[in-house]
């Protein structure tokens, strides 16, 4: 049975409570997810930058304060500065999970797709042909074949001469990439209002 | 949950994880223990601090700030000039122009009973070596002196040792100074011997007047056991007179003529190893040497910091800027 308490209620509860925080977790995570995504275009990046935000969540719960505006616009909050600590570094932080103990994992192979498929690169197709000029000859193949051809990842594989995790790398690193490179032309993939 | 991302289902495990073994109280699994983690930071900012006193130390070393010139060794040669290769200090007393030819230096009468010794090193340009030895034995031979020993390596760089007289000595020196495109090193010393040198002239005195008194006994004596017993007595007095007049002679000698220990060596010459031959080492010169040691180091990592902080601060600054830069970009 679904819980029913609010987003603010569970973050207010969670203080005392540890387990309620899995509640909120369960509700927000793919969309958490989906909107570091759609601004990284990076699966892996997107991956850890939505478990370091839960992990700072749950490390900060005790400091939230219910003033009547949804738990979860605090979590994007979050959200919001772990994004742009990753945009000035270049790198996903892990100190608060590892604070916590939590094992540092990798992303599964089948979860890139996965994660791809958050994004909707339809409107920006084109911007990114454009911008694809900008990478190394690795990269802009391996997201050529993958986001313009939409190509599977065995055959962009096949077509890089590389393994499937390789390839799933190139275009992991080109992506992360091609998002800076569209964040300094004015065209982010997804503004801050759509997450 | 909701989700086929594999990765969102093991999260979520492990934040229950996180969250249940909060519930129970208990520390977090797999993070590193307070005490742990403070002495890796503790470790990582001591390696820091020692990588910077360190290269303060090679930057101080190279200014010079240490004091310690090592002088060439001429290793594998024939040379056989020993001594100190741990240079002190060269004292910074001004420089005596070099008398004219055939004239003695000023002041030079004081020096009668100090005996002077120094050391220089030079640098000449490539291919310069045998001119430069060349100059450096009629340098001697101008001021009265002669090269005693002398040690080559490759032709490119050698040790030698000249005697000079000491009213020449300084004049010698500036001589010598500028024969190289630099000086490398230079010490000198100076061994005030002249309580030595009294003691020995009073004692000289003294048995010379027991030697007259024992020879007029011995014109007077009757009997032969008398005159075989003061004779042995003058015998012993004459051999004791022989004696410190041979030290006398050889304190003068010294006084007379100092020793120069020069050593020459081309720009682009492979540096001789350093050494640090300790003369009749002991204990007492063993911690002499260490504590001068020390206080060398001591004096690079000063002299060093001198250098680096300035650019430790630049480079602070510079760092700064272009983060402020990246931050304000990523605004915009």
């Amino acid at each position: 049975m679904e819980d029913q308490r609010s987003d603010s209620e569970l973050l207010t509860v969670s203080a005392t409570e540890p387990g309620a925080f899995t509640v909120l977790y369960r509700r927000h995570a793919e969309d958490l997810l989906r909107y570091f995504a759609r601004r990284t275009l990076d699966p892996e990046a997107a991956a850890e930058l939505t478990a370091e935000t839960f992990a700072q969540a749950f490390a900060s719960r005790t400091t939230y304060r219910d003033t009547g505006v949804n738990g979860v616009a605090w979590l994007y909050g979050v959200a919001r500065h772990q994004l742009g600590r990753f945009f000035r570094s270049g790198r996903v932080d892990r100190a608060v999970r590892r604070r916590l103990g939590m094992p540092e994992r990798e992303l599964p192979p089948a979860d890139y797709e996965r994660i791809e498929d958050l994004v909707d690169f339809a409107p920006i197709r084109d911007a990114i042909e454009d911008a694809l000029e900008t990478l190394g000859a690795e990269q802009r193949d391996a997201l050529r074949f993958r986001v313009i051809e939409e190509l599977p990842y065995p055959e962009v594989a096949r077509r890089l001469a590389c393994s499937e995790q390789n390839a799933r790398q190139r275009v992991s690193r080109g992506l992360r990439r091609l998002a800076l490179v569209l964040q300094e032309q004015g065209l982010q993939p997804a503004m801050e209002s759509d997450g | 949950m909701n989700t086929e991302i594999e990765y969102l289902q093991q999260l979520e495990a492990d934040l229950l994880e996180v969250s249940e073994r909060e519930a129970a109280g208990l520390p977090p699994a797999t993070a590193t223990p307070g005490r742990r983690r403070l002495a890796r930071t503790w470790a990582k900012v001591a390696g820091v601090a020692a990588a910077f006193l360190l290269v303060a130390a090679a930057i101080g070393f190279f200014a010079g700030g240490s004091g310690v010139m090592f002088e060439a060794d001429s290793g594998g040669a024939s040379g056989s000039d020993g001594g100190l290769g741990v240079a002190q200090p060269s004292p910074q007393a001004p420089e005596p122009s070099p008398a004219p030819p055939g004239q003695e230096e000023p002041g030079s009468q004081d020096l009668t009973k100090i005996i002077r010794d120094g050391r220089i090193g030079i640098v000449v340009r490539n291919g310069a070596f045998g001119d430069t030895v060349g100059d450096l034995t009629m340098i001697a031979e101008r001021n009265t002196g002669f090269i005693l020993s002398s040690s080559t390596n490759d032709d490119r760089s050698g040790t030698f040792v000249l005697r000079i007289p000491a009213n020449r000595f300084d004049r010698a020196r500036a001589e010598i100074r500028a024969l190289g495109l630099r000086v490398r090193f230079e010490q000198v010393t100076g061994e005030d011997v002249t309580a030595e040198f009294i003691d020995h002239e009073a004692r000289l005195r003294i048995l010379q007047e027991r030697k007259a008194l024992l020879t007029e006994l011995s014109e007077q004596a009757d009997t032969t056991e008398e005159i075989l017993q003061l004779g042995n007595q003058l015998d012993e007095v004459q051999l004791q007179i022989e004696r410190i007049q041979g030290q006398l002679r050889f304190l003068n000698d010294q006084v007379a003529e100092s020793t120069l220990r020069v050593v020459i060596k081309e720009r682009s010459a492979p540096a001789p190893a350093a050494v640090a031959v300790v003369e009749k080492p002991d204990l007492g010169s063993s911690f002499g040497l260490a504590v001068q040691g020390f206080l060398r180091i001591l004096s690079a990592v000063i002299v060093g910091l001198g250098y680096l902080v300035p650019i430790a601060a630049l480079g602070a600054l510079v760092w700064f800027a272009i983060v402020r830069i990246r931050r304000h970009r990523a605004v915009a």
